[in-house]
């Protein structure tokens, strides 16, 4: 036992002795970014990333923030919650962040009080969860629509074609069974709507033909699928192979892939129609000048919907002009300073030097991003989430029209 | 220096993980019992902690609010019972059906709980779990309390199996792993004994699970995929399966290493390669282990003397099994 404890002893001081961090308040200006580079979240990983990258060499380009430059250090989770709590332990106590962004949803759910505790601005890009919905606002904010929202939205646009019969088809999973449970209670409870087969079913199985066969055979009007892209392959390619094909489609956001779109294109007289949330693109100059450099950093692809990418740049554009509001670092007045960028009042800034001149004048801010107009509510959520109807055409998906949430759709008790 | 915080972390995790390797060694490297259902005993555990404590503005369908110091023992005893649940069947069978039924039970545990939502809150999971001695420390300082706990945790698990490892009870179950013809020759009941220790591994890991989650602080039923105890078992491995301090040890090195590698610093650019070199360069230094020390770094020959245990070439038939009355599947 000695030598063991011996042994452990000896581990922990070549640990200590072999990590070398950066302490220094004159040193780069810091920003974590915690995601899921492997496992689940893997394949929207390279997208996030690369976005994310975007935003601190335009951070860089105009200056850096407080005059020094900027750095993004890069943690993957492995798309965990162990994952996300040890990334960010080590993205604060050995590289000394000064802001977290790129979480998911289980992973900040892991992280919440640790991030409060240890006082680091964190902005959520990519978490739908439900847990945020009322929880933030303080040291977290959420600058994407949540599955609130999205089943929200779903339900509505089922209103909207006429179903008054849905089968649904949802993953076990918290991103998508969150999204189709708010859709079920708003489509039977506040609309009068009937649910079919409410068919529930693992990732990752051999075949999911019962599943289809169970929902499509029930006599809806549509079928609402939440699913993952990983599953939505499999599940589509039955759907086709059985020749359901007659029967109109509702999808989550998750689906919004090239391959979905593909395969629902390939199929002649098939619809699929996704209520969404959707990226502020007319007239925005926030994204016009982000996308041809997005698709530099994409191998030339530009972004596409729904792959996230864009949140991912907004929130470093609004932590650095946080802090530069700040006037520091230190996470609780930038905290503090992100409501006041986000929102009016302000001169409206469309880019990090805009606002960057704008707080040098002494001016207020109102940042739009590439995204939407980022206004925050009190409990740091989005205030009017950007929606769209996104239907498939010639094979890919295509923005039919910009929607707002209608206001007598509300989150179910 | 950077703030030594971070290693108070890993080695936290450690402590954890060896607590877990070490109550899989007693059912699996004394007893032979190949578990490959870890993961699902944590599970038991955790969300039996979880329900018994949590907060009754959750909306959770039962919520008692029970003392943690209540809910811990519970827990333990609760998957002792999940436990037995899984052995009674599963200990009927032998070698790969038996690893293959413990993985399958595991995964029907997570299921129950993403299907009893208003039990367990489903997919959504259970935030901000009650912790011990909170409200005294506060802060960065909460994560030495948490490393004492840990240690603490480690420390009795150490004692405990040690000395069932030492115990008559430890030896017929050694015996009985390496012979069983000879064990029922002398009239030892070899399945109620498995059963035994089966039940005795789940309320070690049932004693864990709290320790975990006032890690991760939050539950969910994603954290219970099979991966966790593939973990476990690698450890296992590398501490030197059957040893008294082999999943002690090969915890600390596994999860230590796991953390080191995370800090070689890349462009952000080629975050891709460092993330698919991570889990070659654990394999590597499994292989390497295997390699240089093939029983691990402690073998169980010096952790009970010399002749205890015949050597892995002469062991014959003293492999990986589940029991082995039975249909064989």
């Amino acid at each position: 036992m000695k030598r063991v404890l011996v042994a452990l002893l000896a581990v922990g001081l070549v640990a200590a002795a072999a990590c070398s961090g950066d302490t220094e308040e004159e040193g780069p200006v810091k920003m974590g970014f915690l995601n899921g580079q492997s496992g689940d979240y893997g394949p929207w990983g390279g997208w996030a990333l690369a976005a994310a990258e975007v935003a601190v060499e335009e951070l860089n380009a105009a200056g850096g923030v407080l005059g020094r430059d900027v750095e993004l250090i890069v943690e993957d989770n492995g798309s965990t919650p162990e994952g996300a709590v040890s990334g960010f332990a080590e993205l604060t106590e050995v590289d000394g962040i000064h802001a977290l962004g790129g979480i998911e949803s289980d992973g900040m759910v892991a992280i919440f009080e640790t991030v409060h505790e240890l006082q680091i601005p964190t902005i959520c890009s990519t978490c739908g969860t439900t847990e945020l919905d009322n929880t933030g606002g303080d040291m977290v904010f959420r600058i994407i629509p949540s599955d609130t929202d999205n089943g929200i939205v779903g339900a509505q646009v089922a209103r909207d074609e006429g179903y008054r019969s849905v089968a649904m088809l949802v993953e076990l999973s918290e991103g998508t069974e969150s999204p189709a449970n708010v859709f079920k209670a708003v489509f039977t409870e506040q609309m009068g709507g009937t649910i079919t087969e409410d068919v529930r079913f693992n990732a990752g199985e051999t075949t999911y033909a019962a599943q289809v066969a169970q929902a499509f055979e029930s006599n809806p009007d549509a079928v609402y699928i939440a699913a993952g892209f990983e599953t939505g392959v499999p599940l589509l390619n039955e759907w086709q192979r059985r020749g359901y094909t007659d029967i109109p489609m509702i999808f989550t956001t998750d689906l919004l892939s090239p391959e979905i779109a593909q395969i629902v294109g390939s199929v002649d007289g098939a619809s699929a129609i996704v209520g969404a949330t959707a990226y502020d693109t007319e007239n925005n100059p926030a994204w016009d000048a982000y996308v041809p450099r997005f698709a530099e950093k994409n191998d030339g692809d530009p972004p596409e919907i729904a792959f996230y990418d864009a949140w991912q740049y907004d929130q470093y554009i609004i932590l650095g002009l946080a802090m530069a509001k700040a006037g520091t670092t230190d996470g609780a007045a930038v905290a503090a300073a992100i409501p006041d960028i986000a929102n009016p009042p302000g001169v409206e800034v469309f880019s990090y030097a805009d606002g960057l001149a704008q707080l040098d004048a002494g001016n207020d801010i109102d940042y739009h991003g590439t995204t939407s107009n980022l206004n925050l509510n009190s409990v740091g959520n989005l205030l009017s989430p950007v929606m769209a109807v996104i239907s498939v055409q010639d094979g890919d998906w295509a923005v039919r029209e910009n929607i707002e949430l209608d206001p007598t759709l509300v989150k179910p008790s | 220096m950077t703030n030594p915080i971070f290693w108070v972390g890993v080695l936290t995790l450690a402590m954890i993980y060896s607590s877990l390797a070490m109550a899989l060694n007693v059912e699996s490297g004394w007893g032979g019992m190949w578990d490959l259902g870890i993961a699902g005993l944590l599970a038991a555990g955790s969300y039996c902690y979880v329900i018994l404590t949590s907060d009754a503005d959750l909306d959770m369908r039962f919520a008692p609010e029970l003392s943690m110091w209540v809910a811990w023992p519970l827990a333990a005893l609760f998957t002792g019972l999940v436990a037995f649940a899984i052995g009674a069947p599963a200990l009927r069978l032998r070698r790969e059906y038996f690893l293959i039924t413990t993985l399958a039970f595991a995964e029907i545990i997570r299921q129950l709980v993403v299907i009893q939502a208003d039990l367990t809150r489903g997919t959504l999971g259970v935030p901000n779990i009650n912790r011990p001695f909170d409200s005294f420390v506060t802060g960065r300082d909460y994560n030495y309390v948490l490393l004492g706990i840990a240690v603490a945790a480690a420390a009795v698990m150490y004692l405990v199996t040690r000395q069932v490892g030492v115990s008559p009870f430890g030896r017929t179950l050694r015996a009985a792993r390496d012979n069983e013809a000879v064990a029922l020759a002398l009239g030892k009941r070899v399945n109620r004994m498995r059963i035994k220790t089966f039940i005795l591994a789940g309320v070690l890991i049932g004693a864990t699970a709290p320790v975990y989650l006032f890690y991760i602080r939050a539950v969910s039923p994603q954290l219970f995929a099979p991966g966790i105890t593939f973990t476990v078992w690698t450890a296992l491995v590398i501490g030197g399966i059957g040893s008294i301090r082999g999943g002690l040890a090969g915890a600390v090195v596994l999860i230590v290493f796991t953390e080191a590698v995370g800090l070689i610093e890349v462009d952000p650019a080629h975050i891709n390669i460092l993330v698919a070199i991570e889990p070659f360069l654990v394999g590597l230094l499994l292989v390497l282990v295997l390699r240089f020390r093939p029983d691990g770094l402690f073998s169980e020959r010096s952790a009970f003397g010399a002749g205890n245990r015949p050597s892995r070439d002469s062991a014959g038939d003293s492999r990986p099994a589940g029991a082995t009355q039975g249909s064989g599947g």
